[in-house]
């Protein structure tokens, strides 16, 4: 391989700048290159002119629909639509959606994901977090409350089908007592045989926290999910599987089933309308829309979105927990 | 499919998650390009409806530019906002503009999509409408800075054949052999039709003083 002069790399700038040099030119034009600054920024400079022109090609509309199709191409399965929806003015006025602390996942889970699935927990550009944002599961996504003993610290939510996931909500503040205010958690999957998988640590924010990772999930196996503390204690635990008795008969039912479900998210809200909102940090779109049952009634995705909830909300009046 | 949100709404008609993204959406319009990136970075699902409705005519005139086909230049610009969502905190904003930097990576994107499969190479009145609409006036291009102007201008200056040159390679990614048999010239010809046509393009860049584009 011939060493370049200066000059002889000028005459290879403008194929070099365009990427379209090949073989030995392009091996002997890349050496002198590595060796020569001034070389080297004349090659950038005509890299820039070249985009330049690139960007010189004219606009054209994409068909109807382009960016709808964009943006539901890297939202997560199970999930159709974040809805965003301002905090509930009325505390009281419990609906499926579990509010979400807008806490910012991990980056290796946007980007090993390849979902959208910020667009659960959106953050202003300022990092602060966006107060005020439900999510609204579909029916392939089964809920089932983290319980630590009796008490209700969070959900989990667990998408079974290929790709599989499971994301956790947990909402605790040190009013339970059962968690610190600043803890980092252990996730576990649970397998019916009593074996677990480890999936990630994460930390909770004054006692709250969001938290989801990509997981293969065998549904004839799989169990739950519990969260152990760095000490190795078993914090809290979530059940799906039908056999657990443990846990209120409504674990692991999907949306659509009996009211039992909205328990859960009602014992969530509960503790919402203790006065942390929806994890009200930060500024939030403080609309006067509470209308979140309504959304879900729009969604038209069917179960879990009838007028059932709203009955179901008047019969979690009528039982305990 | 996801449901087109209507516009407007009927008074009283309950807003439905899509269509609240697209009124927070609409709100993000005011915001400079970087700003909207960052928020799609982040995740942000308002963000991204407004950024790739801001760039999504850019992307996909860039890759039809490149590959002469509707259905393959969306799927090719569908791929760009998401490698550019995977991507956004690699943006440099002193290394040029958002749009630039999108305009890139469609562009790579739609090279390598052309080596594999370009249903035909692009036919001699097609590229030359395509340089045409490439060397348009700026009077047809809101976004055109000083020195995207004078670049079409210098574009529009050249020789046929030099022209031809610069966006066969620059644009179609074609090297000088390939540009060689297309045109029926010897691969020295070809050679130095690409050096000099891109050497006057590139001096109407390094003498114009301008912002960005």
């Amino acid at each position: 391989m011939a060493e370049l002069s200066c000059d002889q790399c000028n005459e290879l700038t403008a194929e070099l700048a365009l990427g379209v040099l090949g073989g030995r030119e392009r091996a002997e034009a890349l050496a002198h290159l590595s060796r020569c600054a001034r070389c080297q920024d004349t090659v950038s400079a005509m890299t820039a002119t070249v985009g330049r022109l690139v960007e010189l090609l004219p606009e054209a509309d994409p068909p109807p629909g382009f960016d709808q199709r964009v943006i539901a191409a890297m939202t997560p399965p199970g999930f159709e639509h974040p809805a965003i929806t301002p905090p509930k003015a009325d505390a009281r006025r419990a609906h499926r959606g579990v509010p979400v602390a807008a806490a910012v996942l991990t980056g290796a889970l946007l980007a090993g994901g390849g979902w959208l699935f910020g667009a659960l927990f959106p953050v202003n550009p300022s990092g602060l977090p966006i107060s005020g944002v439900q999510v609204q599961p579909t029916a392939d996504v089964m809920v089932s409350p983290l319980l630590s003993g009796d008490q209700e610290i969070g959900q989990a939510y667990v998408y079974a089908r290929d790709p599989s996931w499971i994301f956790l909500s947990i909402s605790d503040p040190a009013k339970s007592g059962s968690i610190g205010v600043s803890t980092t958690l252990t996730c576990e999957l649970t397998n019916q045989d009593g074996s677990t998988v480890a999936l990630g640590k994460f930390s909770l924010q004054d006692g709250h926290a969001d938290w989801a990772t990509q997981t293969p999930i065998d549904a004839r196996s799989f169990d739950g999910a519990k969260l152990t503390t760095d000490t190795g204690v078993t914090l809290a635990s979530a059940h799906f599987s039908p056999r657990d008795a443990d846990t209120t008969s409504d674990a692991g039912k999907h949306r659509d089933d009996s009211d039992s479900g909205n328990d859960h998210s009602g014992g969530s809200h509960d503790k919402d309308s203790d006065g942390k909102g929806s994890h009200g940090k930060g500024s939030g779109d403080k609309d006067s829309h509470g209308k979140g049952s309504d959304d879900k009634n729009s969604h038209g995705k069917g179960s879990h979105d009838k007028n059932r909830h709203d009955k179901g909300f008047h019969d979690k009046d009528s039982q305990g927990k | 499919m996801h449901r087109t949100p209507q516009r407007p709404r009927r008074a009283g008609e309950q807003a439905t998650p899509a269509s609240l993204v697209e009124q927070r959406s609409e709100r993000e319009v005011g915001l400079s390009d970087d700003m909207l990136l960052a928020g799609f970075g982040a995740g942000d699902p308002a963000a991204a409806l407004a950024f790739v409705r801001r760039f999504q005519r850019t992307a996909f005139g860039v890759a039809l530019g490149v590959i002469g086909d509707a259905g393959l230049a969306e799927d090719i610009a569908q791929q760009a906002f998401e490698r550019a969502w995977r991507q956004a905190e690699r943006f440099d904003p002193r290394l040029g503009t958002v749009r630039g930097w999108l305009v890139s990576i469609v562009h790579n994107l739609a090279v390598d999509a052309a080596r594999v499969r370009r249903p035909h190479p692009i036919d001699r009145q097609d590229l030359d409408l395509l340089i045409a609409a490439m060397a348009e006036s700026p009077e047809h291009y809101a976004l055109a800075g000083e020195i995207s102007a004078e670049l079409r201008q210098a574009l529009a200056a050249l020789p046929e054949e030099q022209a031809r040159a610069a966006v066969l390679t620059a644009v179609h990614g074609m090297t000088a052999r390939e540009l060689a048999e297309r045109e029926a010239i010897p691969l020295g010809t070809a050679k130095s039709r690409i050096r000099a046509a891109l050497a006057k393009l590139h001096e109407t860049v390094a003498t114009t003083r301008g912002p960005h584009g």
